[in-house]
């Protein structure tokens, strides 16, 4: 009979441990953080990432730097930020990339831009200035400096697997390509262009805990 | 018996009826709530969800009624979660699946059909086009292609394959969005769909009214309607009015029960199999014990069987059948009638929509579903 309570006993612990670990949300994992450069991050997936963010805005805003529409002497164009087409099946937020290519172009002082996503507020402060702010302090309406070119682009993402097949881990490799370009307004023609690309690829259990 | 016995015994009885249980009664309360049409109810209902099994299930249940409160914010942050959830839930437990080898599948943790799971970015791309978010729809559209091409045997489904093609063209996608709607044409070929446009060119044949032929130009309102039922009466068709004037009538696209139906005959064998082995090995952990001691032989067979149950879990809230409307429209839409009518066309009920009407160049979008 002792020999069967040890076998019962087992089988209990046994079971208690699957069961917990099946998701009753009895135990949980004390909580740690530490900072990570951004440069050191790894990314922990496939998917899009904040150190692809800094690539691509970084990368793009430097080509754009010394290309020669902004390195020429003496011309510093403005420019209005149209945005880039998110075509991945991941929501991405797009503006960030434009958000870092704007910001590392106003401070090299190679290029101004307008505030196109802030017209409505500016135009309504405007308003508020005209019929409330006295004639020396109030904001000029009419002066607004228009752009002659147009920052644009799209993200595209391709991803391939490993079929279905008796295996432990699942293979995947993930492509992403940002097209970036700058249009003339004046002419329609595309002053400049570029293309930046990854593929990152990752290998995930099948099973596990 | 001897008392040590028990001891030791109970806590595992304990344990077991604790998980078998898992906190369905809000779930079930819910969905009650929300059929009645009690949807302020059934939310809160389902404010906390738990963090276990049928966490992904929560979620589907609770995003739909949150979507159906046009609260699209809250319902998107659901499915969202829903969506990587289930991601996730492709590694798969070894701790879980011994665990339902000894008491049952619904310790597994639920991952739905993979229509289910289809779904879940159809009614993601539903809410990003009634907020008039075109490219976060296209986004999902795009989720639902990856679903789709993975369906390894299970059923495919028109009214995903449609939803996707309009959410790629309203983003310009032509191609891709032609594609998608020689797919919807494949899978339900009676419907007159003209492939390059997503225009029904043709009555349906199974209405009262024959459409008529939306514009080339002119604008046009698409409108996803969802048919619930009223009595257990499941509508044939909508028609869509407008100051009193009749616009055109749904096409049926997915029938939920004929989805199900496929899915759990896929399903099936996988099934048999493993509750054959479950069975087995219960008998055999209750046959061990009766030969120790025959009480709690048993108490022990009685304790493993009495959990053995089919795993029943499914997107309850999801309509009966879903269908779309595309018809010529006036330029400046502001609001449209829905009628519900029976297969002889009878009227069966009847609503206004004024909201989400969003608009994309000459497209009206607009969502609606015929529920209590």
């Amino acid at each position: 009979m002792s020999h069967f309570v040890t076998i019962v006993r087992v089988f209990t612990l046994v079971l208690t441990v699957l069961i917990a670990g099946s998701g009753c949300s009895a135990f949980r994992a004390s909580v740690k953080t530490e900072d990570v450069g951004t440069a050191s991050a790894k990314p922990m997936d496939t998917g899009y990432d904040f150190g692809d963010l800094r690539w691509l805005g970084d990368s793009i805003g430097t080509d754009l730097m010394s290309s020669s529409l902004l390195s020429q002497s003496g011309r510093k164009p403005i420019i209005v930020v149209m945005g880039i087409e998110n075509r991945t099946d991941e929501h991405i937020d797009t503006k960030a990339i434009t958000d870092t290519i704007r910001t590392k172009l106003i401070n090299s002082g190679k290029a101004d831009f307008v505030n196109e996503s802030r017209r409505d507020s500016l135009l309504k402060e405007q308003g508020f200035q005209l019929s409330n702010c006295t004639p020396e302090t109030r904001a000029m309406i009419g002066r607004q400096l228009g752009a002659r070119y147009m920052l644009s682009g799209s993200l595209i993402k391709i991803t391939k697997d490993t079929p279905r097949q008796v295996r432990v881990s699942k293979q995947e490799q993930v492509y992403f390509q940002l097209t970036a370009e700058v249009t003339d307004l004046e002419t329609s023609l595309i002053a400049w262009t570029t293309q930046k690309e990854r593929v990152r690829g990752a290998s995930k259990p099948l099973i596990g805990w | 018996m001897a008392r040590n016995t028990y001891r030791t015994v109970l806590p595992v009885v304990a344990a077991l009826v604790y998980c078998v249980g898992c906190a369905t009664v809000p779930l079930n309360d819910a969905r009650s709530n929300f059929n009645s049409g009690a949807l302020d109810v059934a939310e809160r209902d389902l404010a906390s969800l738990p963090h276990n099994a049928d966490r992904v299930l929560y979620l589907m249940e609770r995003g739909m009624i949150r979507h159906l409160r046009h609260d699209y914010t809250n319902s998107t942050r659901d499915w969202l979660e829903a969506v990587q959830i289930e991601k996730d839930l492709e590694t798969h437990s070894v701790s879980k699946a011994g665990a339902s080898m000894i008491v049952n599948d619904s310790l597994l943790s639920f991952r739905g059909y993979p229509y289910e799971r289809t779904y879940l970015h159809v009614y993601l791309a539903k809410n990003y086009l009634a907020r008039g978010l075109w490219e976060d729809a296209a986004v999902e559209a795009r989720g639902i292609i990856r679903r789709l091409q993975r369906l390894d045997g299970f059923p495919d489904d028109a009214l995903s394959h449609y939803i996707t093609g309009f959410c790629l063209e309203l983003c310009g996608d032509d191609s891709n969005a032609t594609m998608q709607y020689r797919e919807t044409a494949k899978l339900a070929p009676n419907l007159g769909l003209d492939e390059k446009t997503g225009r029904f060119t043709a009555s349906t044949g199974s209405g009262t009214n024959a459409s008529p032929p939306s514009p080339q130009n002119g604008a046009e309102l698409v409108c996803f309607i969802d048919f619930d039922g009223h009595g257990g009466m499941v509508p044939e068709l909508a028609e869509i009015y407008v100051d009193g004037k009749l616009l055109g009538t749904t096409r049926t696209l997915s029938n939920l029960a004929s989805l199900e139906s496929a899915s759990r005959q896929r399903m099936e064998a996988r099934r048999a199999a493993k509750t054959l082995t479950r069975i087995a090995l219960k008998e055999s952990v209750s046959l061990y014990a009766s030969s120790k001691n025959n009480d709690l032989g048993g108490l022990v067979w009685l304790l493993l069987f009495s959990m053995e149950k089919e795993d029943t879990r499914r997107w309850e809230t999801l309509p009966s059948k879903m269908a779309v409307a595309r018809v010529a429209c006036p330029e400046t839409l502001t609001e449209f009638e829905v009628v519900f009518k029976s297969y002889s066309g009878a009227p069966v009920s009847r609503m206004t929509v004024k909201a989400p009407i969003v608009k994309k160049d000459r497209i009206f979008v607009s969502l609606c579903r015929d529920h209590p």
